[in-house]
């Protein structure tokens, strides 16, 4: 999996592409828990590109969140495709994350 | 708790003195006013009679002096002018009143030339012995004296005014009266008696009056001749002493005085004396008048005394009344300090505290018995009170009985039928009250027909429980015999007629379904209609032959209804608790949303979520309002024949091969999209294969195989009919995932575990999930409904 890192006005954003597993998800984490830092910023990540997601990947996307509740921050998922968005719903992550249908409407989330 | 009574007690204090207080002052202050004008007109009289009785005694010399005058002069008018005559006449009178001093006899012509005419002679007492003098031989001219110009020119009697004679000593009068000289008209003749005023002067300075007061004497001009102040004395008018004075008053009494007047006179403080009262008066005869001076402060003085002998005796008595009050105050507080510290020791709980008897005879006792009675009472209402209490309990706890011991009457365990492919069972019920009226059943009457039913007891609470029971017993019981369900109803329905005097019925759809050909015949006996949903349609009502509830008409003719399910059909039953759900606006959940809600569960619909959505749903839209009613629901899904045949049919097969470790999911992706493309799986489903081998396989490597070596997993894959199947076996340590716990989907994610998301994952993606031990493999079994 492929992910790009960049940031917009003062907001992290994090793209993803491709298949987020068990094989993969240790990579995500490094990554993720690095631009996180201490939590205490606004984070989003782009999911427009994730074509699919096992219980590695979701554990990751919780320690996210974990760090960014913990430091004050926001952290918004865009653009989640509907089989990953069934996982999210079966996972019960629905209801922990703030999901939003594009990056824009993130965006207008976080600011 | 003493400082409560206090209050009382000082209220009583200093109501009661501030009374007495103000009374005293009351009376004093009357009674100094009283006194003092009582006095003061006492003073008033006392010294009007003073002045009375001097004046009298005065008079009687002023008469006597006037009396003889007058005889003189009648008699000097018969007698001849005459030395001796008048000698010997004056002796006499002389003589004869010893009050006199001297008299004289005195005749001049009127007109003014010089004469020889002039004649006074004067007869006066010196020591004892009577002696003659000759008044013109001095050559002095007797017409211009006073004492004969006055009394002969005006023809009357006249009083000089005192003065100082026999060489100054003495303090006199002269009383000089006209008289006619016989035979010449052209004499006066004027006849002069002197007095002495000393016996006066002394009758009136000897006046003691009080300890101060004294009198005084002024003349006609208003001059003081009597006055203790001896200064005073002819030398002074009262008119003088006020202008030197300043004094208005002094002046008013001396206006008064010469006027004649008879009074009395207040005269204020001032430097030169006290605050006075003067009693004054005229003299009868001659001009002069008499004042009487009162200083007014020893008056003052024996007020004053009697005023503070009050005060002494009205602070003394107000000393005895505030004992007293004292004393009553607390006779009355004593009672009601013991019964407060009574009332707040019952008030605590303690009932048995002695009640203080007050026999004082009077409120206090009434009170005190009042107490007792409420003791009494009290006592006996705590004990009712536990009684029905304990009453109560006991009924509750066998409500919470006779609702565990309903609970286990009905099927409560699912997947109720495991081991049948050909159907699926959910049913649940939740009470409103500890017990309910709603009840459900379901059962194979044999191998091929299931019995199912749904119904609802008229009522709730413990009445309607034991109906349900009732009817449910009769349900199990008419169900063993082999006719058509509408005869059972009609049987189970006489049952209940029976002996039913509490006019209870129930509601109820009953079934019995073959399973072999998916027949359905059915009965409803008043209650809703439920709900079909036959595979790839709208739901709809089953809606047909309502009759009426159970129990109501003894030997009513039930009608029988069939149908045929199809696979995938399903049928939903409920109770009213469902449509009839309230929230706080008091809108009822009614038929629509329940459809609304079936309809909306699209991929996952068996009859357990079906039932579980709708509870959700009735809960959300019934908010914070109370569960009016039982809510009752069974859902059956009809699977039909073909699943049974699922293994004889089988049409692909495939196998793979994994190598303990990670990369190796890699391949896994590739290989289940070949295969995905090969049978002609539908994404979805691939997608869900993946995710669910990836879980198993990593757990697998994780947690099942414990050594270094290299192992293998392996995976095959089975499609019969619409079913597909997938067993992984791996030779690793016994270990049976479906034994991790599922992690809590409601809490916050900075309470989520990180782990054990991935088995509840294939759980959730796979129809069936099955876990076996087989020699030294692990052996899990999975199935995929496509």
């Amino acid at each position: 999996m492929n992910i790009n890192e960049s940031v917009i006005e003062n907001v992290r954003l994090v793209e993803l592409d491709g298949r987020l597993d068990t094989v993969t998800a240790p990579d995500f984490q490094q990554k993720l828990l690095a631009t996180v830092g201490d939590g205490n910023g606004q984070y989003l990540v782009d999911c427009s590109k994730l074509s699919y997601i096992s219980s590695s990947g979701l554990r990751v996307f919780l320690m996210g969140l974990k760090k960014v509740k913990s430091g004050g921050g926001k952290l918004v998922l865009a653009a989640l495709q509907e089989s990953i968005a069934e996982i999210f719903e079966i996972a019960g992550f629905s209801k922990l994350f703030t999901i939003a249908a594009n990056k824009d409407e993130a965006l207008a989330h976080l600011k | 708790m003493r400082f409560r009574s206090r209050p009382l007690a000082f209220y009583l204090h200093s109501a009661i003195l501030t009374a007495a207080i103000l009374a005293l002052l009351v009376v004093v202050v009357s009674a100094y006013l009283t006194t003092r004008s009582i006095l003061r007109s006492n003073i008033q009289k006392e010294a009007e009679l003073l002045t009375e009785s001097i004046l009298q005694r005065v008079t009687v010399v002023e008469q006597a002096v006037v009396t003889i005058a007058a005889n003189m002069a009648t008699a000097l008018e018969e007698m001849a002018v005459n030395d001796d005559e008048h000698d010997s006449y004056l002796k006499k009178i002389v003589s004869e009143n010893p009050e006199l001093y001297g008299v004289t006899i005195a005749i001049a012509p009127k007109s003014y030339e010089p004469s020889e005419e002039c004649y006074a002679r004067y007869c006066f007492r010196k020591e004892s012995e009577i002696h003659y003098a000759d008044l013109t031989e001095s050559g002095i001219d007797i017409r211009i004296e006073d004492w004969f110009q006055i009394a002969a020119l005006t023809q009357k009697p006249v009083w000089l005014e005192p003065y100082y004679g026999q060489a100054g000593g003495t303090l006199m009068t002269s009383y000089c009266q006209p008289f006619r000289v016989p035979g010449r008209w052209d004499l006066y003749g004027v006849i002069v008696i002197d007095v002495s005023l000393e016996s006066l002067s002394r009758l009136v300075s000897d006046i003691q009056i009080l300890e101060h007061g004294y009198g005084f004497l002024v003349t006609s001009t208003g001059t003081i001749f009597v006055h203790p102040v001896k200064d005073f004395i002819m030398n002074q008018t009262l008119f003088t002493l006020a202008a030197e004075r300043n004094d208005a008053m002094v002046e008013e009494l001396g206006h008064r005085m010469l006027k004649g007047e008879r009074g009395h006179l207040f005269v204020e403080k001032d430097i030169h004396r006290p605050e006075s009262q003067v009693s004054y008066a005229p003299f009868q005869h001659a001009p002069w008048s008499l004042g009487l001076v009162l200083p007014l402060s020893e008056l003052n003085g024996d007020i004053q005394k009697l005023n503070q002998d009050i005060m002494m005796l009205g602070l003394a008595g107000l000393g005895i009344l505030f004992l007293i009050i004292r004393r009553m105050a607390q006779k009355m507080t004593r009672p009601l300090v013991q019964l407060t510290a009574t009332a707040e020791l019952l008030g605590s709980g303690n009932l048995d505290v002695a009640i203080p008897k007050l026999q004082t005879g009077d409120e206090f006792e009434t009170m005190s018995q009042a107490f007792l009675n409420m003791q009494a009472e009290l006592k006996d209402y705590i004990q009712q009170l536990t009684e029905s209490t304990a009453a109560k309990e006991r009924l509750e706890n066998e409500l919470r009985i006779a609702r565990d011991i309903q609970m286990s009457i009905i099927p409560k365990s699912f997947p109720a039928f495991p081991d049948r492919e050909d159907m699926d069972i959910y049913a649940d019920i939740r009470p409103a009250k500890a017990v309910g009226g709603d009840l459900y059943d379901f059962f194979f009457i044999d191998d091929d027909l299931l019995a199912f039913t749904l119904g609802d007891v008229s009522g709730k609470g413990v009445p309607a429980s034991l109906f349900m029971a009732v009817t449910r017993t009769l349900f199990h019981a008419s169900c063993q015999s082999d006719q058509p369900v509408n005869l059972l109803i009609e049987k189970m329905n006489e049952a209940l007629c029976v002996d039913n005097d509490a006019s209870m019925f129930v509601t109820l759809f009953a079934g019995i379904l073959n399973l072999k050909t998916g027949e359905l015949s059915y009965c409803n006996a008043g209650h809703n209609p439920p709900v079909l949903m036959r595979k790839g349609a709208e739901p709809t009502w089953v809606d047909d032959k309502h009759g009426l509830p159970l129990g109501v008409m003894d030997g009513f003719g039930y009608d029988l209804s069939t149908m045929i399910m199809q696979p995938g059909d399903q049928i939903f039953l409920y109770s009213d608790g469902v449509t009839e759900a309230e929230n706080i606006e008091k809108d009822l959940f009614e038929e629509g949303r329940l459809i609304e809600t079936l309809s909306s569960l699209t991929s996952k619909k068996d009859p357990e979520t079906q039932i579980n959505t709708v509870f959700e749903a009735v809960a959300r839209f019934v908010g914070v309002a109370e569960q009016s009613d039982d809510i009752t629901m069974l859902s059956l899904e009809y699977f039909g024949q073909e699943n049974l045949n699922m293994e004889a049919e089988v049409s692909r097969e495939a196998e793979f091969a994994f190598r303990n470790e990670l990369e190796e999911l890699n391949s896994l992706s590739e290989k289940l999209e070949t295969l995905g493309d090969e049978w002609e799986l539908p994404m979805p489903v691939v997608m869900n294969l993946n995710l669910a081998l990836e879980e198993l396989i990593t757990n697998t490597i994780f947690y099942g195989i414990q050594d270094d070596k290299a192992h293998t997993i392996t995976v095959k894959f089975s499609l019969a009919g619409n079913s597909l199947n997938i067993e992984i076996r791996d030779d690793g340590i016994e270990f049976n995932p479906l034994q991790l716990p599922d992690p809590d989907l409601d809490i916050e994610a900075e309470e989520r575990q990180i782990g054990g998301l991935g088995i509840f994952l294939v759980k959730q993606v796979m129809d069936r999930f099955e876990y076996k031990r087989e020699a030294s493999y692990n052996i899990i079994t999975l199935t995929k409904k496509i």
